[in-house]
């Protein structure tokens, strides 16, 4: 049994408006939900408030796998424990199957810009990372996934490719990998690289969720806005990723322009015609 | 790294370009340079970003506030903000708190109606209490004492009081009186009925009115009755 995932099937990313739906209906098209941790978390010096209460009731019907925003994991500044210790907390009350974040930064000297920045894929970045990664794992008590994340721009003093960093990290650090395939396809755009190439080098035996989603078109490159539906070249990636290591926990994330449930759940249910086709995974 | 510059002062560098919306040389210079996107636009795409994502959870927060104002004013304010204010809370949403003082400074006028708004903000963001004993519990002989509701918010200012509080999951605002006001400071962290009639003494209201202002609180959520805890 693989240790860094298993096949928990179709899921979505949950958001506040289709909470009546989950709650009301319990959708059986999806077998689990990804939360945003922080959302979710108490708030600085205060307890739990009323959302992780409501996340409390998905949780009784559902598997949750717990996605955050604000590790920081690529910053030079040191790790936060007063973030680590609310997200800890949130971890023991929910019993997530999994604990995912960005393998990016989000800022420095304490201030937070609430976006999720590339990292030089250098030597240096590689050492940081992995150390606040091993102090992290060891936190929690548990390994994480790192998500790829979405770029606009390249460092020219990096050493290494994107899927080169990520396959040194995972080596050494013993995370998984949460892959987001239109993160992929939004990058092979904006550098102008081939996303199956890309998707080649990527250690499928330590994917341990995928991300779908959908992005927008700007004049000559793509923004990674979750906000449309996921568009035919991902799903043409897709296919042929998981044809070539087996199915993996997939989900759908959209963060702009929600439709109707009954909308996404059209994209939801494509995703297991795609898994039935697939072998499985272990 | 290539430039010799290392991570520290490149993330320091792209941290104060996107708070600065500048392009200063010796960033560009750490950015590669691919068509058909061009380095300023490609770090613009970062600046635009966050002045938008930061602007907008504010103006949600705050949107009394910035309705009957004109759309220059409103981006002046929300820019001076966001560039005097940088965000220090891993959750977007924390990062309002700071905005009620900064509003009281440069448009004061509008300090009440802001800080009003984050009063709901934290007010719908709080749990309900996990030990309410209902009335079934009481009239079986459950010891209780008689508690400020978790949701419930206070904020007294020189000239004026305020309370935030949840009743059927919507927010209501009253304007305590003075004695209401200290009736409600001294129930925050629970009183036992013993302790509420000796308030009523010290203060010279009567039994029956202090129970009936308790009781009204109960029913409005503002005050919860705890177990007690043995």
């Amino acid at each position: 049994m693989n240790p860094y995932f298993k096949d928990m099937g179709v899921g979505v990313g949950l958001r506040p408006a289709h909470h009546s739906d989950f709650l009301e209906q319990r959708p059986s098209s999806v077998t689990w939900i990804e939360v945003i941790s922080e959302n979710y978390m108490p708030w600085q010096n205060q307890t739990f408030g009323k959302p992780f209460h409501t996340l409390s009731r998905f949780r009784e019907d559902y598997p949750v796998a717990m996605h955050g925003v604000s590790l920081n994991i690529g910053s030079v500044d040191p790790l936060d424990f007063d973030y680590l210790s609310r997200l800890k907390a949130l971890i023991d009350a929910i019993d997530p199957f999994v604990v995912s974040d960005h393998m990016s930064w989000t800022g420095m000297n304490g201030q937070n810009l609430h976006d999720l920045l590339p990292v030089p894929y250098t030597e240096e970045a590689l050492n940081l990372i992995l150390q606040k990664l091993a102090r992290v794992q060891d936190y929690l008590g548990r390994p994480i996934l790192l998500e790829n994340p979405s770029s606009y721009l390249e460092f020219r003093g990096s050493e290494m490719s994107e899927p080169e960093f990520l396959q040194k990290i995972v080596k050494s650090s013993g995370c998984g990998l949460l892959l987001d395939i239109n993160n992929v396809f939004v990058s092979s755009v904006n550098h102008g690289f081939d996303p199956f190439d890309y998707l080649r080098q990527i250690p499928g035996e330590r994917v341990g969720q995928i991300h779908l989603a959908g992005h927008s078109k700007m004049d000559g490159f793509l923004i990674d806005t979750h906000d449309a539906p996921v568009c035919d070249e991902v799903w043409d990636l897709y296919s042929w990723y998981i044809s070539q290591i087996g199915r993996r926990s997939t989900m759908i994330e959209r963060d702009g322009h929600i439709p109707e449930w009954q909308e996404l759940e059209k994209e939801i249910l494509r995703i297991g015609a795609i898994h039935g086709l697939a072998k499985k995974s272990g | 790294m290539g430039l010799r510059k290392n991570l520290a002062e490149v993330q320091y560098l792209i941290q104060k370009a996107i708070r600065d919306k500048t392009h200063p040389a010796n960033l560009v210079d750490l950015i590669a340079e691919k068509p058909p996107i061009g380095v300023y636009h490609r770090l613009k795409i970062y600046q635009d970003a966050y002045f938008i994502r930061m602007s907008e959870s504010i103006r949600e927060d705050f949107s009394i506030c910035f309705e009957n104002m004109d759309s220059e004013k409103a981006d002046k304010i929300l820019m001076d903000f966001i560039q005097h204010n940088p965000s220090r809370t891993r959750n977007l949403a924390e990062y309002s708190k700071l905005f009620p003082e900064f509003i009281q400074i440069v448009e004061p006028e509008l300090y009440e109606v802001a800080l009003r708004s984050w009063m709901e903000i934290e007010c719908s963001h709080a749990a309900d209490p996990h030990d309410r004993l209902l009335l079934d519990d009481i009239e079986h002989g459950a010891d209780f004492i008689v508690r400020l509701h978790p949701a419930a918010r206070l904020h007294q200012a020189q000239a004026k009081s305020i309370l935030a509080y949840r009743s059927q999951d919507q927010v209501r605002f009253m304007d305590p009186s003075p004695a209401d006001m200290s009736l409600l400071e001294f129930l925050a962290q629970g009183r036992s009925l013993d302790e509420l009639a000796e308030f009523a003494l010290q203060n010279k209201i009567s039994d029956e009115e202090i129970m009936s202002t308790t009781s009204e609180w109960i029913k409005l959520e503002i005050l919860f009755c705890q177990g007690k805890t043995k």
